[in-house]
């Protein structure tokens, strides 16, 4: 589903954030990364969401170079990969079901679709009663379950989760990893960043540990 | 059509809930129409006063004092057959002095056979470009005495009609790129506030043109709406300008009628605040989208 061969990643200032990366994520499989805070994490993911272009190397997503995808591609391509950014990324001025249906409005769904796939996603992440509130009046824990939602609720092929039990107490990240692999359950390809070890060791699932920009230990 | 009905949903979710910045590039829009609007009611009105001027120069055409009635009406016809002469009155000797009496408010003659002024013909042209060649055909031509068109005024006039023209369709373009590019930063302003939000849009697959539709929906919704307060407030204004001149001035009435002037207003605002709220909305957005591809 994804694989990354002899990946460099040196950003326009000169900070080198990737080096030598070879990986390979099989569909439907549930991968952590795990890490210090600037370990290349971030990096690694936003070359999957094509945010970033590797340096050197390349990046296969879904089958193809991710340097064959054209600018005017991307955006159909994000639509098969969900996010859960580590700041959300959550529009404030727009209420918790506004949050979600907007990924489904920017595809073009219909209006059925919507009425249909936000309450089910809503009810999946635990937030059925929070549809007219606004992220600002949400807890940590549910401003996480709503970025999930709107990271899945277009039933993507690859969910990649950035940090998504970040400032959270140790039983609602649980809950978080539980849900997401939930979501793995279904058949997509779940990604997860997370500097919390604990967390993480508590798993027992794929872990690749990075460190400087390079994997350390994968497995 | 699903699209459609999200964008303008979109477009009154984001007038109401960032009301302070929709307004800001509301009054904006208003303050800048209102600029260009006072702008036009100038420059039409004063078009207006050089027609009316061009429009009344005239040639007085002096004929022999003893001339008959038939030769008059031969040459008055002679004169109807040139091409651009527009009406020709004629002015009989006891007239013209009435209007000369009247004009000088004092008694001139007591007997009408005293009366020195001969009988006249006054020719109004089509254009008054044409008023020194149709005065110099009408000189040529038998029982003319004498004739009287001010060549040196008209030339003046002319000139000042143009002039006024030019710099006026000068200073619209100029005043017009400014309202544009007040226009343009205001809703720039209102992009950069809301870049967070384009950012997320772009991260979850949304396509330039999809982000861009309510962003032009908005421009062209604060042109629109900025044009037609500032056409209501200038066309309540001239109406109010119109009736007091005409007050004043009962007979000698030298502005532009308040229906074609409010017509004008309300058609060239619009044009001018839906055309620039897309422009400038467009502009803002893409120079973002670049920035951010």
């Amino acid at each position: 589903m994804i694989s990354f061969e002899r990946v460099h990643l040196t950003y326009p200032n000169g900070v080198r954030a990737l080096s030598d990366i070879n990986l390979e994520f099989e569909k439907g499989e549930v991968v952590f990364l795990a890490g210090p805070s600037g370990c290349g994490k971030s990096s690694l993911m936003k070359l999957i969401y094509l945010d970033e272009r590797p340096s050197r190397g390349r990046v296969m997503v879904m089958g193809k170079d991710t340097f064959d995808y054209p600018a005017h591609q991307v955006p159909y391509l994000r639509r098969k990969v969900g996010v859960v950014f580590q700041d959300f990324k959550l529009l404030p001025n727009k209420t918790v079901r506004e949050n979600v249906s907007f990924v489904l409005e920017v595809t073009g769904a219909s209006r059925y679709e919507l009425e249909r796939k936000i309450p089910q996603v809503l009810e999946l992440v635990g937030l059925a009663g929070k549809v007219d509130v606004f992220p600002g009046s949400l807890s940590g824990g549910e401003v996480q379950r709503v970025a999930i939602a709107r990271a899945i609720v277009n039933e993507p092929l690859i969910l990649l989760a950035d940090e998504p039990t970040g400032n959270l107490d140790p039983e609602t990240s649980w809950d978080i990893v539980q849900l997401l692999l939930r979501i793995q359950m279904r058949g997509t390809t779940v990604v997860v960043a997370s500097h919390d070890m604990a967390t993480v060791d508590r798993v027992k699932k794929r872990k690749v540990r990075m460190e400087g920009g390079r994997i350390t230990q994968d497995g | 059509m699903r699209s459609l009905s999200y964008f303008c949903g979109q477009l009154w979710i984001n007038v109401t809930r960032n009301f302070l910045m929709s307004a800001a590039a509301m009054s904006t829009a208003v303050i800048s129409l209102l600029t260009l609007g006072v702008f036009l009611i100038l420059v039409f009105n004063i078009n207006k006063v050089s027609s009316e001027i061009t429009s009344q120069l005239e040639i007085s055409v002096f004929m022999n004092k003893d001339l008959p009635n038939f030769r008059v009406t031969q040459l008055v016809e002679k004169i109807r057959v040139l091409p651009h002469v527009r009406n020709i009155e004629y002015v009989p000797p006891e007239t013209g002095i009435k209007k000369l009496e009247k004009d000088l408010k004092i008694r001139l003659i007591l007997n009408p056979r005293d009366n020195p002024l001969p009988p006249k013909l006054v020719v109004r042209v089509t254009e008054p470009k044409h008023i020194r060649g149709t005065a110099e055909e009408i000189e040529e031509m038998e029982d003319v005495e004498d004739i009287i068109y001010g060549e040196s005024v008209i030339q003046k006039v002319l000139a000042v009609s143009l002039a006024v023209k030019f710099i006026g369709f000068a200073l619209t373009i100029l005043m017009g790129l400014g309202t544009l590019f007040t226009i343009i930063n205001t809703i720039r302003l209102t992009v950069i506030a809301r870049r967070a939000e384009i950012r997320t849009m772009q991260l979850v697959g949304a396509t330039s043109w999809f982000i861009r539709w309510p962003f032009l929906l908005e421009g062209m919704f604060f042109g629109m709406t900025g044009a037609l307060i500032s056409a209501a407030i200038l066309g309540g204004g001239y109406w109010m300008a119109v009736a007091r001149v005409r007050d004043i001035l009962p007979f000698l009435f030298p502005m532009v009628d308040e229906w074609v002037m409010v017509r004008v207003l309300v058609v060239l605002l619009l044009l001018c605040g839906v055309f620039m709220g897309i422009a400038g909305s467009y502009i803002s957005v893409t120079r973002f989208l670049e920035e951010e591809a």
